[in-house]
This record gives C-alpha cells, structure tokens and sequence, in this order.
C-alpha cells in the first residue's frame, strides 16, 4: 500500500465505525501560552477533554499533522542521524469523549492493522500496565482480557508506570494505556531472539506503532485519583513508521513518504542516496525539515527571532547548514523541493497547494539571508583562526566560538568542521560553558512562579465558568470563583477567573480589555486580560480585600471602543486590499490595541502610493455608508461558509462559529467590533513595509488617533504659514526660498574658493627656505576642508622639498594642517608624529599619514606656537 | 543587566553588563518608553560588557524607529570588544558613534 491509501484506509475504516472525521488541526498553536506546536493529536481536543468544551461528535478520528524538537527522542540536533525520528510527523488518531472505551478500542485497532493492513498477527505484542501499590491501581486487567481474544499470553507484557500510564499534566485526566507493537524482523532474527524480549527495549525493528490510552481518572492537586464521570479514549499511532512496517522497510526514510523528496534533492546535490553515509544523513535532515518548515508557513508561522518563529528559522537553518556542509548547496536550495512536496502531500493537506507561492518565496529568502550569515561568518572565523595560529596555539577559544555564535549566528559545527580542515581544534569545554551562562542568565530572567489556584466561589467551576458576556455588555454582575499569584522577576501579579465577564482576553490578534472591579467594598483595577485554554484570565495588581463579594465587572468603555473600530477597521481593510491588489490576499496576522492596528498579509510587491490611496478611499466609503455590523453567533459553520466568509490558513474552527459582516465583507472572527462602520470615523494607513518575503504590513489608525493626526498636520501648516509671513501660496513661497538658498549658497562658494586662491597666495608670498626646503605657514581663519584643499594644492604646485603648515580656525575651534613632500616622507619626517606632538599646544589630539595630518583642539591661543613647533619638530 | 535613564537635552541611556538573549526583553520594555517619549537618545556604553545578535537586533530597530521620526540614535564609549563587533556588523557606519 502507498502512503496515501495507508492514510485513507485508517480515515474510511474509522468512519465506518460511526466516527467523524476531522481535518488536522494547525501545526501551530495560537493562543496557548503553555504550547507552541502541536505534538499530540490529543491537543486539538484539550478543552473537550478538560471538560471546558462539548465535542462536536462523542466519536472522531483524523491525522493530526505534529511537531516535536525536543524531548528524549526528539532533539533536532539528533534528527536525520538515524532513521526514524522526525520533526515534523503524522499521528493518526480515533477518539472517544464518554461514548465507547476499552473493548471497541483494542478490538477495533486489532481489526484495522489485521484485517485491513494485513499485518501477520504473529509479529504483534501488546503491553498493559502493571498496576502500581503505591497509587492503590490493581494491573489493567480489563485491557489483558481484551487482548488475549487475539493475542496468546505470551505476547501481552507488563509495563511500568513510566511507560504504561498516561497523564496530560501534574493535575487532570488520566489512565492506563495499552501499546501495540510490532516486530519486523527476520525468521532468523526472530528464532534467536523472541520478540517479547526486545519490546521497549530501543530496537529499530522492534516498534511501538500504536498507543491507546484508557482515560479513567482525574489526578487531583493533592496527588489522589478519583474516578473521571466521561471517560475518554485518546489512541495515537506515528504516520510514518506504520507507512515502514507496511511497505517492510527498515527505515522511514525508504518509505514513499520521503523517497521522492530524497530522489529530488540527491539528483540536485549530484549524488545517490545510500552511497556516503554523511550525505544520506544531509538528505534526511533536508527532506525531514523541510516538511516541518513548509505545514509551519502554511499555518502562518513565518521564521522569525522569536517563539515559535525562532523554532522554524533554527529547524530551516540546520537544514541549509547540513547541504552547505556536505551536499555543497552554496545557494538556497530547499524551497526547490516544495513542488515535489506538494505533489506528494497536497491532497490530504489542501493548505500546502493553496499556499504554494509565499511558502517557496518566504523559504528562498530565509535561506538567503542564512547563506550571507554562513559567508560572513566564514570569514570572521578565518581570523580568529589566523590570530590563534600566530600566538602558536592548537584551538581556537570557546569564548571566541561563543561569540560567533551567540552574536554573528555562526554554528559551532561548521565552527568546528572549518577548524578541523585547518588543524586546529575548538575549546567545546569553555564554549559549553558559555552556552550555559547563558541558559542560566536566560532562566533566571525568565523565571516565573505559579502560585496554586484559590477557590473562591466554586459555584462557577463547569459549564458556567467565565462565561463571555462581552460582545452585548461593557458592565455585568460577577464572582470571582478563583484566583492565583504569580510571580515574576519584577513583582506580581494575581490571575482571577470570574463566572461571567465582559473583559474580553487577548486573543486573535486583538488585545485584552483593561477596567474595574467594583464591589460595595473596594475598586480593584484590571490592568489586562488574557486567555488560555478558553477561559478569560483577569490580570490585578492587587487582590480585592472582599474577593468572595459580587463585583460588577467595568470594561473601561472608551478604550473598548477604540478597539472595536480598530478591529472592524481590519476587516475593512481586509475587503479593500483584495478588491485593489487581488484575491491573492490573504491575513498573515494583525494586531489591534486601542491606539491604532497592524495588518500583515500576503503580497508579493510594495504597494504604490496609488494603490495606498484606494485603499484608503475604499474604507473611507464604506465608513461613511455607516455598515451596519451583522453578526452570526454560534452559527453552523457550513451555513457560515455558504455566506462566504472568509477562514484563515492556520486556524481552527469549531463546527459552530461567529460571523461577522459588515456589507460585503464576511469573516469568521470571535473579536469585539463597531455597531456599524460610521463609529470608525476615518482611518488613515500610516505606513506600509515589508516584514517578510511575500509579507506586507499595513499599520493604520481609525477615530480620535486621526483627528489628532490632523490637529497636528493643521498645526504645523498654520506654525509655517506664520514664519513665511502668512504667505497665500505657501508652495510657492517654499520653492522660492530654496531657489534663492541655491543661488546665494553658490555665491558664498564662488566666494570661498576666491577667498582660498588669496589665501594660498599669501602663504606662498611668506614662504621662507630652510635648508633648501620650502617652508609654508601661517595662521588664518578658515574652515578645516579649505586648509586641507590648499595643503594638496600646494603639495601638488611644488612636490620637491616641500612643508606646509597652517593653523586655521573657525570660530573657537583651531585646526592644524601638515603636508610634507614625499621626498621629505621618504628621508623619515612624518606628518602624523609632527601634528600629535603640537596639537597639545592648542589643547588637542590628530593625526594621519606620514605625508598629511591633521589635529584638531580647543584653543585657538596656542595655534602660533603650535605652527612654529611643527617648523621646529620638522628639524630642517 | 541594568539600564539607567539620564533625561536632558539628549536622553542618555547608561547600559552597563551584558545585552544578550537574557537580557533584550527587559531592554526592549524600558526602552520602549523611552524611545516613545525622546527623539534623540545616547546609550552610554561604558559599562556595557557584551552584545549578542539579539542586542544589536534591538539598537538597530531602536534606531530605525528614531530615524523614521527624524531623530537620532547615538552610541558613545563604547568598549573595544563591542566596538569591534559593531564594527563588523557595520553598526558603526550607519550610526553615529561619538
């Protein structure tokens, strides 16, 4: 079977049993401080899981697009060195949230993989948990008796807590879980070895593909399990060493999945996959990477210096680094193999087509960029490594090391590879030491403390918990159900959940509400509101005396509405942007505050100053129409869809959704928005810029924001007006007074060089000769370029026994000028060595070349006698 | 690292230890203020030990953004292993190094 049948028979077998499908949720995680990449298939159904959701379906099952780089097996510097650990994978999955358990899980995950995959059922081993005395859990039995329907004794192990029982967390849902695995080894092997001996015990060919997970319990916070009312299964089995057994290769990398990437790269590198172990490692981490790299931008997560981004740009970099290094790529080269990616993967990942064009730009320009910081860095290096040689040293310092890689972006293996080409050697001892300073110094900045929740009012705990009144009211009544400290490096802060709030929490893009707390007691300020796991956090600074009192929850109005035309603005701009540059455009990101918004979308070229214009006149229209906002609230998102409202790439959507429309524009969108489109009273785009290959960024600002902007505008005009004495034609009168400023500017220079002429005349007349050299000097007020101009000059005139000298200044700042004729330069005299041993007579420092020096000083008292010294340091 | 604000004709901002990953968002917070509230701004480097690719990432956005409101963004006293690495960068060329 290929790949791609493989993917489909899990999807139609599992829908066969009564599951619904779901597409992959985003590889990247928006809005989830505590996640940054999906790395389960579970992560998309955490809240239904937590309880804080109801599921669309009680059955599911889809491929969840995944992304791991660290963690025991997963450490990017390891991936590509064997041949079955990735960054980016798939993990099949079939969920049940309080509808079937155990039974149907293992005997529905032994008829797939017997009966559909057709693997030999004498090569498979489950393992159940052993139980655990301290926790008072008894062994999975329920889940052995399952098993040993098909399996014979011998082939169900026990497992350790370690690897046998699943917890999301230190609090939560959790159970026992059963592994399946499979042995694919040869007769021989397996005579010699059974099976049963090698599960869990690191051998490549003895693999765990399939892990079901019996969620039961709920860990409580004093460590204690109770029983868990829904009970869930959570099943997940690795896409692509389950494509490996089937298609009976012995790494992941033979697979269809990757060969067809291997055969394009190798063909590019001029090489064959298979011949030189180092380039088959290269070809791995290329093929491997590049698929994180080019899901990651199609979720809309762009390389970047921080967060997630910084991930991307550190997984994109390794990859270049490993064809730099060992398949000579000199130039970017791994966007060349979207095309194939997208061949492969496009039909079960619909974004990767869609989004083709800006992940190949964003991708060729990322490495470009690295490729110059790999040259710079090169030479950098060779350096360090020329200074180290000189001093007769064997290695080059790892604070050197360090800094070629903390500052300029230089990795230390290439550090390592160019040193080694050059018999020299690299102190990894003081550069792993510098690395952890920095760990350090990064932790210990970065070091927050969590205090435990404090129940309140637990009335609110469930269904009602933080329930968004947000969108109808600015004002409503609350309670506070729990609240907990946390503590950074600068003070803290206490988090305060409430069981109904109008505070909007940071959240797509748009940021947190700020307001009050009132009770009959107290006025506590909210400084901020975020969101996690769907739940608004109220940020305090200060707990309220009273916190089990009824609040009434006070949004600070005005900011709020500021916020709302803002973000309705974006959607305007969104509509606007598509009807003057194309449907190209999709949102990239954007951000909204009080003050102003920022929109970055997908574009391939600046934007004219004409199209700008449209644009704005476009919203401009539609602001004066005064829209008014329709809004759908948990509406059908397939009704959503026929309403034609537009969804974005790396988002994830429930099966009902909020739509929010404004005439023709239509968007998916859980933000806070204007009543109609007249409350934005006018938007202005203050600038347009680039922020990544194929990126645009729009920042604008809507309301007061331009009013001010105009007052100020206004003000300057009428603050001009008055210096050009209230002239009618303030163009005019601007043109004219530069057209005079030009001319008079070339008189004053026709002047100058007059001015010059004389005065190089004059020194000429004074000249003295000294031993048959030509001594010119004197003092003059000049400026220091015109001194210099005459010094040449006159080193020209007369190039033969020649010193000139002049003090010059200009106001209160004396310069010194020397000039020596290049036969007096060759007989040891030096200009330089002259002017720095004067200039402390006009309270200065210079210097220069042997034939041309200059100092400059603060006294313009000492200039005589610094000038005759310079006579008399020239020993003539 | 520590950061100390000396408002006058120039706001002078004195840095002193090291601008690294550890320490450019707390850097990039103080300063956003500052910036904010100053067209023209010193950061005195006297006392400044060290400089990362993220610190110099951060002079540089700050003195885009003084640039782009007709300001000015000055370094002074700046160390010679600092001085080094911003001349490699070519720092010193597009800023103003007193």
């Amino acid at each position: 079977m290929t790949a791609k049948e493989i993917r489909e028979s899990f999807k139609s077998f599992f829908e066969s049993k009564g599951h619904l499908i779901v597409p992959s949720a985003p590889m990247v995680v928006k809005d989830d401080p505590t996640l940054m990449f999906t790395n389960a298939g579970m992560n998309q159904f955490k809240d239904i899981i937590l309880g804080n959701a109801t599921p669309k379906s009680r059955r599911q099952a889809d491929t969840q697009k995944c992304l791991r780089v660290s963690g025991k097996h997963n450490d990017l510097e390891e991936v590509g060195h064997d041949t079955y650990h990735h960054t980016m994978f798939e993990m099949l999955g079939n969920w049940s949230f309080g509808d079937y358990f155990k039974k149907e899980a293992i005997s529905w995950a032994w008829e797939y993989i017997v009966d559909v995959l057709k693997i030999n059922p004498e090569d498979l081993y489950a393992t159940v948990f052993e139980g655990s005395p301290e926790e008072g859990l008894d062994r999975d039995n329920e889940a052995a008796q399952i098993w040993e329907q098909f399996l014979p004794k011998d082939h169900i192990i026990n497992g350790n807590k370690h690897d046998n029982f699943w917890e999301m967390g230190d609090t939560g849902p959790c159970g026992p879980c059963s592994e399946l695995h499979v042995d694919s080894r040869s007769k021989e092997e397996k005579a010699k070895v059974p099976g049963r001996e090698l599960v869990n015990k690191d051998d490549p060919q003895v693999i765990e593909i399939w892990n079901l997970v019996f969620m039961q319990y709920n860990r409580k916070a004093d460590g204690s399990l109770e029983g868990l009312p829904a009970k869930v299964i959570d099943t997940g089995m690795g896409f692509e060493r389950l494509v490996r057994t089937l298609q009976g290769k012995t790494s992941n990398y033979d697979t269809d999945i990757f060969q067809p990437l291997i055969k394009v790269m190798a063909d590019m590198a001029g090489c064959k996959y298979g011949d030189d172990e180092k380039k088959d490692i290269a070809l791995r981490v290329i093929v491997d990477h590049l698929r994180a790299i080019a899901f990651a931008i199609a979720d809309g997560q762009l390389p970047s210096n921080a967060k997630a981004g910084y991930v991307i740009r550190r997984i994109l970099r390794r990859a270049v680094r490993y064809g730099y290094t060992f398949l000579g790529q000199k130039e970017a080269f791994i966007y060349k193999l979207v095309p194939t990616l997208v061949a492969e993967m496009g039909d079960a990942f619909p974004e990767l087509p869609a989004q083709q064009k800006l992940i190949m730009k964003v991708m060729q320009e990322e490495e470009s960029s690295f490729l110059r910081t790999l040259e710079n860095g090169i030479k950098l290096l060779q350096g360090v490594i020329d200074e180290a040689k000189e001093k007769g040293e064997k290695e080059i310092s790892g604070e050197k090391a360090f800094t070629l890689f903390d500052t300029f972006g230089f990795p230390l293996d290439l550090t390592e590879l160019i040193c080694r080409e050059q018999d020299m050697g690299v102190d990894e001892k003081s550069f792993d030491e510098c690395m952890q300073q920095q760990k350090n110094r990064a932790r210990n900045a970065a070091q927050v403390q969590l205090g435990d929740w404090v129940v309140v009012n637990d009335e609110g705990e469930g269904d009602t918990i933080s329930e968004f009144v947000g969108y109808d009211n600015t004002e409503y009544p609350a309670h506070i159900v729990k609240y907990r400290e946390v503590t950074q490096k600068k003070g803290s802060v206490f988090e305060v959940i409430l069981d109904k709030t109008p505070f909007y929490g940071e959240m797509g893009g748009e940021v947190g509400d700020k307001g009050v707390l009132v009770s009959e007691f107290e006025e506590v300020n909210v400084v901020d509101t975020k969101k996690e796991n769907g739940i608004a956090i109220h940020i305090l600074k200060k707990m309220p005396e009273h916190p089990e009192a009824e609040f009434m929850a006070c949004v600070d109005v005005e900011t709020r509405r500021a916020i709302e035309a803002n973000h309705t603005c974006t959607h305007l701009l969104d509509e606007a942007l598509r009807e003057v540059l194309g449907t190209h455009v999709e949102q990239k990101g954007s951000l909204v505050t009080a003050d102003g918004l920022r929109f970055d979308f997908s574009h391939f070229e600046k934007m004219t100053p004409e199209q700008i214009r449209e644009v704005e006149h476009i919203v401009n229209e539609r602001i004066r129409e005064d829209i008014p906002l329709e809004e759908y609230r948990d509406y059908p998102i397939e009704e959503a869809k026929k309403l034609g409202a537009i969804a974005l790439f790396g988002e994830k959507y429930g099966d009902r959704v909020r739509v929010v429309k404004f005439g023709n524009s239509v968007e998916f969108c859980g933000g806070c928005h204007a009543k109609s489109t007249g409350r934005l009273g006018m938007v202005r785009i203050t600038s347009e810029s680039s922020i990544a290959a194929g990126i645009r960024r729009i920042e604008a600002i809507t309301g007061k924001e331009v009013e001010n902007m105009y007052d100020i505008m206004q003000d300057f005009m009428n603050d001009l007006r008055t210096l050009l004495n209230n002239a009618p034609d303030l163009m005019a009168t601007v043109q004219k007074a530069i057209a005079e400023n030009k001319e008079l500017q070339s008189q004053v220079e026709e002047y100058k060089s007059q001015k010059a002429k004389e005065m190089k005349e004059m020194l000429i007349q004074k000249a003295v000769e000294k031993n048959g050299v030509k001594v010119i000097s004197g003092v003059m007020p000049m400026e220091p370029q015109q001194a210099k101009d005459i010094a040449f000059q006159l080193r020209g005139q007369f190039p033969e026994a020649l010193l000139v000298v002049i003090g010059s200044a200009e106001g209160n700042k004396p310069t010194l000028t020397v000039s020596l004729s290049d036969d007096l330069v060759k007989e040891g005299k030096n200009a330089g060595q002259m002017v720095r041993e004067a200039a402390k007579l006009i309270q200065g420092g210079g210097g220069g070349q042997p034939h041309f020096a200059t100092a400059g000083g603060k006294d313009t008292e000492g200039l005589k006698a610094a000038v005759t010294k310079i006579i008399e340091l020239a020993n003539l | 690292m520590d950061i100390n604000v000396i408002k006058g004709d120039k706001t002078t901002v004195e840095l002193s230890g090291r601008l690294d990953t550890a320490a450019v968002e707390e850097f990039d917070k103080e300063l956003a203020t500052v910036v904010a509230e100053n067209n023209n701004i010193v950061f005195d480097c006297s006392e400044l030990e060290y400089i990362s690719s993220s610190g110099l990432r951060a002079i540089l956005t700050i003195h885009k953004q003084l640039q782009a409101k007709g300001g000015e963004l000055a370094l002074c006293n700046l160390q010679p292993t600092v001085k080094s690495v911003f001349d490699l960068t070519g720092f010193t060329m597009m800023m103003k190094i007193l």
